[in-house]
């Protein structure tokens, strides 16, 4: 909710800064119709196309084309109007923010220091200097910015829900799941799976509605993740492979739409040999409702025993009194089983 | 403290420092000026920039001694605001070159929220000071524009920010799930433990140390000290047990498939290696905590409940 009201404060400050411009064009205009004049308009009228569609902003070569144009724009500005976009100079240490790709940055403040050269030469020697200092001072403060913000991607890439809403972790967590979960289930001697899940007609609104159907058909102990291409993904743990196949039925029908699924069988399996990119290749494309894969190779044999012996002495004999303990608090246990929700 | 916060934290410290040589080079340049104003013999322009100077070189010692406060970003506007608004106006007649300047500055400086705000409260002062006389509206209507443009790219930036503490599932301070991944993994967990018959335990630990310690020996010390007895915890732990923060100095230890004998041997296990776990200046880290364990007829709520009340109650028989 709350990032949802950011999204709107955002789209309105760059829709109010897109009607300035676009206003100031107009009155530009009205005096006479110049060259800047023209280029506010075009700038106002990026400025509205971002705050309308702020989706397209996600895209690569439109954050690129967009970033490129003001920055020119800019340069335009203060050199072709220096007696009223002068101020627009400063400008340019802002867009250091937003270095993605890795040539924008530099370009951008490549462009920058050779309007402020262009726009400051006549003027002498010291007014040169003194604008070029101040200018490469405002570049590095943002350049720090933007190393700030790498790495807000660098934990965005990493993080481990993808809606802040719902229980729906991503493909990060998945796989930093995976091994603890398939150790987990062989220890306990238990059923465990992956289900991939997409539906037959793609597009985002058909997966949208297999999420939200998802959320209260799976029960809250099947996790459910949201791979990093957009396709679901649910682990599916039970007592024995005939109950899995029981409950994946069951789960399949409860969508109520038609969709593929694949499944993979996980039990005794070395996690690293799962590539979720080619599982989730042409899902929907699949002939059969569900696709039963070959189980994956096993744990190399090195790495298995080098579990169990991680740690020091007395790790591992805790891990042993552990385990009979537990075991036997089993019996105590009264078998119940139900749906909380 | 794992890899990759202690690479967060070097990058971070990195860029601190890189900031503190920007403010010094720009000390060093107002300081130059002041030494021309002095060689020409201009003795009525030579206050502001040294006082510019002395400030600058002040922020840059405190943004060097800590890098979190934001008073070194507030004392470098002060100097150059003294600076525009002293020394800018009637220098550059004819064209309005410094009114953008104080408002990127801000910006660049300061958190978003303030840096609008103190924008949009000097924006009067800044155009009477440094805009040209004729044409007011339209340099009001550019100025604007300029402030709107630039504040973009920081808007977008802390939207991103938000998202991602948000969509977090680990701790930044120390290798644990947050309160948030914690909950909603207790509930998962509890369903799993329901659904294969299980026993399902959790220890809630209290780590009475480190409220004081930040008071006592910084926030590096509590920070050290925290990732250190995750560290600790975690090692002791199995492979599927799950380790949660659920308050500052509050954990949750989830330990599936575990009853209640397994879980005090856990207990004792936990606090004699926590104890064991001793740090130069703060001694072994202490450590209390309490057993919950999950009953067949709980429900989420419930058992919520009861881990929130053990936690409450671990920290009043420390007071």
């Amino acid at each position: 909710m709350e990032i949802k009201f950011k999204v709107r404060l955002s789209q309105f400050v760059c829709l109010l800064g897109s009607v300035l411009l676009l206003l100031e064009a107009a009155r530009q205009i009205s005096i006479g119709l110049t060259l800047t004049a023209l280029l506010l308009a075009v700038g106002g009228t990026m400025l509205l196309v971002v705050s309308l569609a702020h989706e397209l902003f996600t895209l690569r070569w439109f954050r690129t084309l967009v970033m490129l144009s003001v920055a020119l724009i800019m340069s335009a500005l203060v050199l072709l109007a220096p007696q009223q976009h002068l101020m627009w100079l400063w400008g340019f240490a802002v867009l250091l923010l937003y270095p993605r790709p890795r040539w924008l940055a530099p370009a951008c403040a490549l462009i920058g220091l050779v309007t402020t050269w262009l726009a400051l030469a006549q003027l002498g020697s010291d007014w040169l200097s003194l604008g070029i200092g101040i200018t490469a001072t405002l570049m590095a403060l943002g350049a720090i910015g933007g190393r700030r913000q790498q790495q807000v991607w660098m934990q965005l890439e990493r993080r481990g829900r993808r809606d802040s809403s719902r229980a729906i972790w991503s493909q990060y967590q998945l796989m930093r799941d995976l091994p603890r979960e398939i150790a987990r289930a062989d220890r306990e001697d238990i059923h465990i799976e992956l289900i991939l899940l997409a539906p037959v007609n793609t597009g985002r609104l058909a997966n949208r509605r297999l999420m939200n159907t998802l959320d209260s058909a799976a029960l809250p102990h099947e996790t459910r993740y949201q791979l990093d291409d957009g396709a679901l993904a649910v682990l599916l743990v039970t007592r024995g492979e005939r109950m899995a196949s029981l409950r994946r039925r069951q789960l399949i029908e409860h969508l109520a739409m038609p969709i593929r699924a694949r499944v993979q069988p996980l039990n005794d399996s070395d996690p690293n040999a799962l590539d979720l990119k080619r599982l989730s290749a042409h899902l929907s494309d699949e002939p059969q409702p569900i696709t039963l894969l070959p189980p994956l190779p096993r744990k190399p044999a090195d790495a298995s025993s080098d579990e169990t012996s991680t740690g020091d002495a007395p790790t591992d004999h805790g891990r042993d009194i552990l385990k009979p303990a537990s075991a036997a608090d089993k019996v105590a246990v009264a078998p119940s089983r139900g749906n909380d929700h | 403290m794992s890899p990759l916060h202690s690479l967060a934290h070097r990058e971070r410290r990195e860029l601190a420092n890189r900031k503190t040589l920007i403010m010094l080079l720009a000390a060093a340049v107002i300081a130059t000026y002041a030494l021309w104003r002095y060689l020409v013999g201009d003795f009525e322009h030579i206050l502001t920039p040294v006082l510019a100077t002395l400030l600058m070189a002040i922020a840059a010692g405190l943004n060097h001694l800590d890098d979190e406060q934001p008073l070194p970003s507030y004392l470098t506007l002060i100097a150059s605001y003294l600076m525009l608004a002293l020394e800018a106006p009637g220098t550059y007649p004819g064209m309005s070159l410094w009114l953008g300047l104080p408002s990127v500055l801000t910006l660049l400086l300061l958190p978003l929220a303030p840096a609008m705000l103190l924008n949009l409260v000097l924006a009067p002062l800044w155009l009477w000071l440094l805009g040209q006389q004729e044409d007011n509206f339209g340099e009001i209507l550019r100025y604007l524009c300029l402030l709107l443009v630039a504040s973009q790219p920081f808007v977008i930036n802390s939207l991103q920010a938000g998202v991602m503490s948000l969509t977090a599932s680990e701790e930044t301070e120390c290798n644990a799930f947050n309160a948030r991944t914690g909950q909603q993994r207790l509930i998962s967990e509890a369903a799993r433990a329901r659904a294969l018959d299980q026993p399902f335990s959790i220890l809630v630990v209290y780590l009475p140390q480190l409220d004081m310690l930040g008071e006592q020996f910084g926030e590096d010390r509590r920070v050290e000290c925290l990732a250190m007895a995750c560290d600790v915890m975690q090692e002791v732990s199995r492979q599927g047990d799950l380790l949660c923060r659920s308050d500052k100095s509050s954990f949750w230890l989830m330990l599936p498939n575990t009853g209640e004998a397994g879980a005090l041997i856990m207990r004792e296990r936990l606090t004699a290696a926590l104890a064991a776990a001793t740090q130069p200046e703060t001694g072994s880290i202490i450590a209390r905590a309490r057993l919950v364990t999950y009953k067949a007829d709980d429900t989420t709520q419930k058992l919520e409940q009861r881990l929130l009340a053990s936690q409450l109650a671990l920290m009043d028989l420390n007071e």
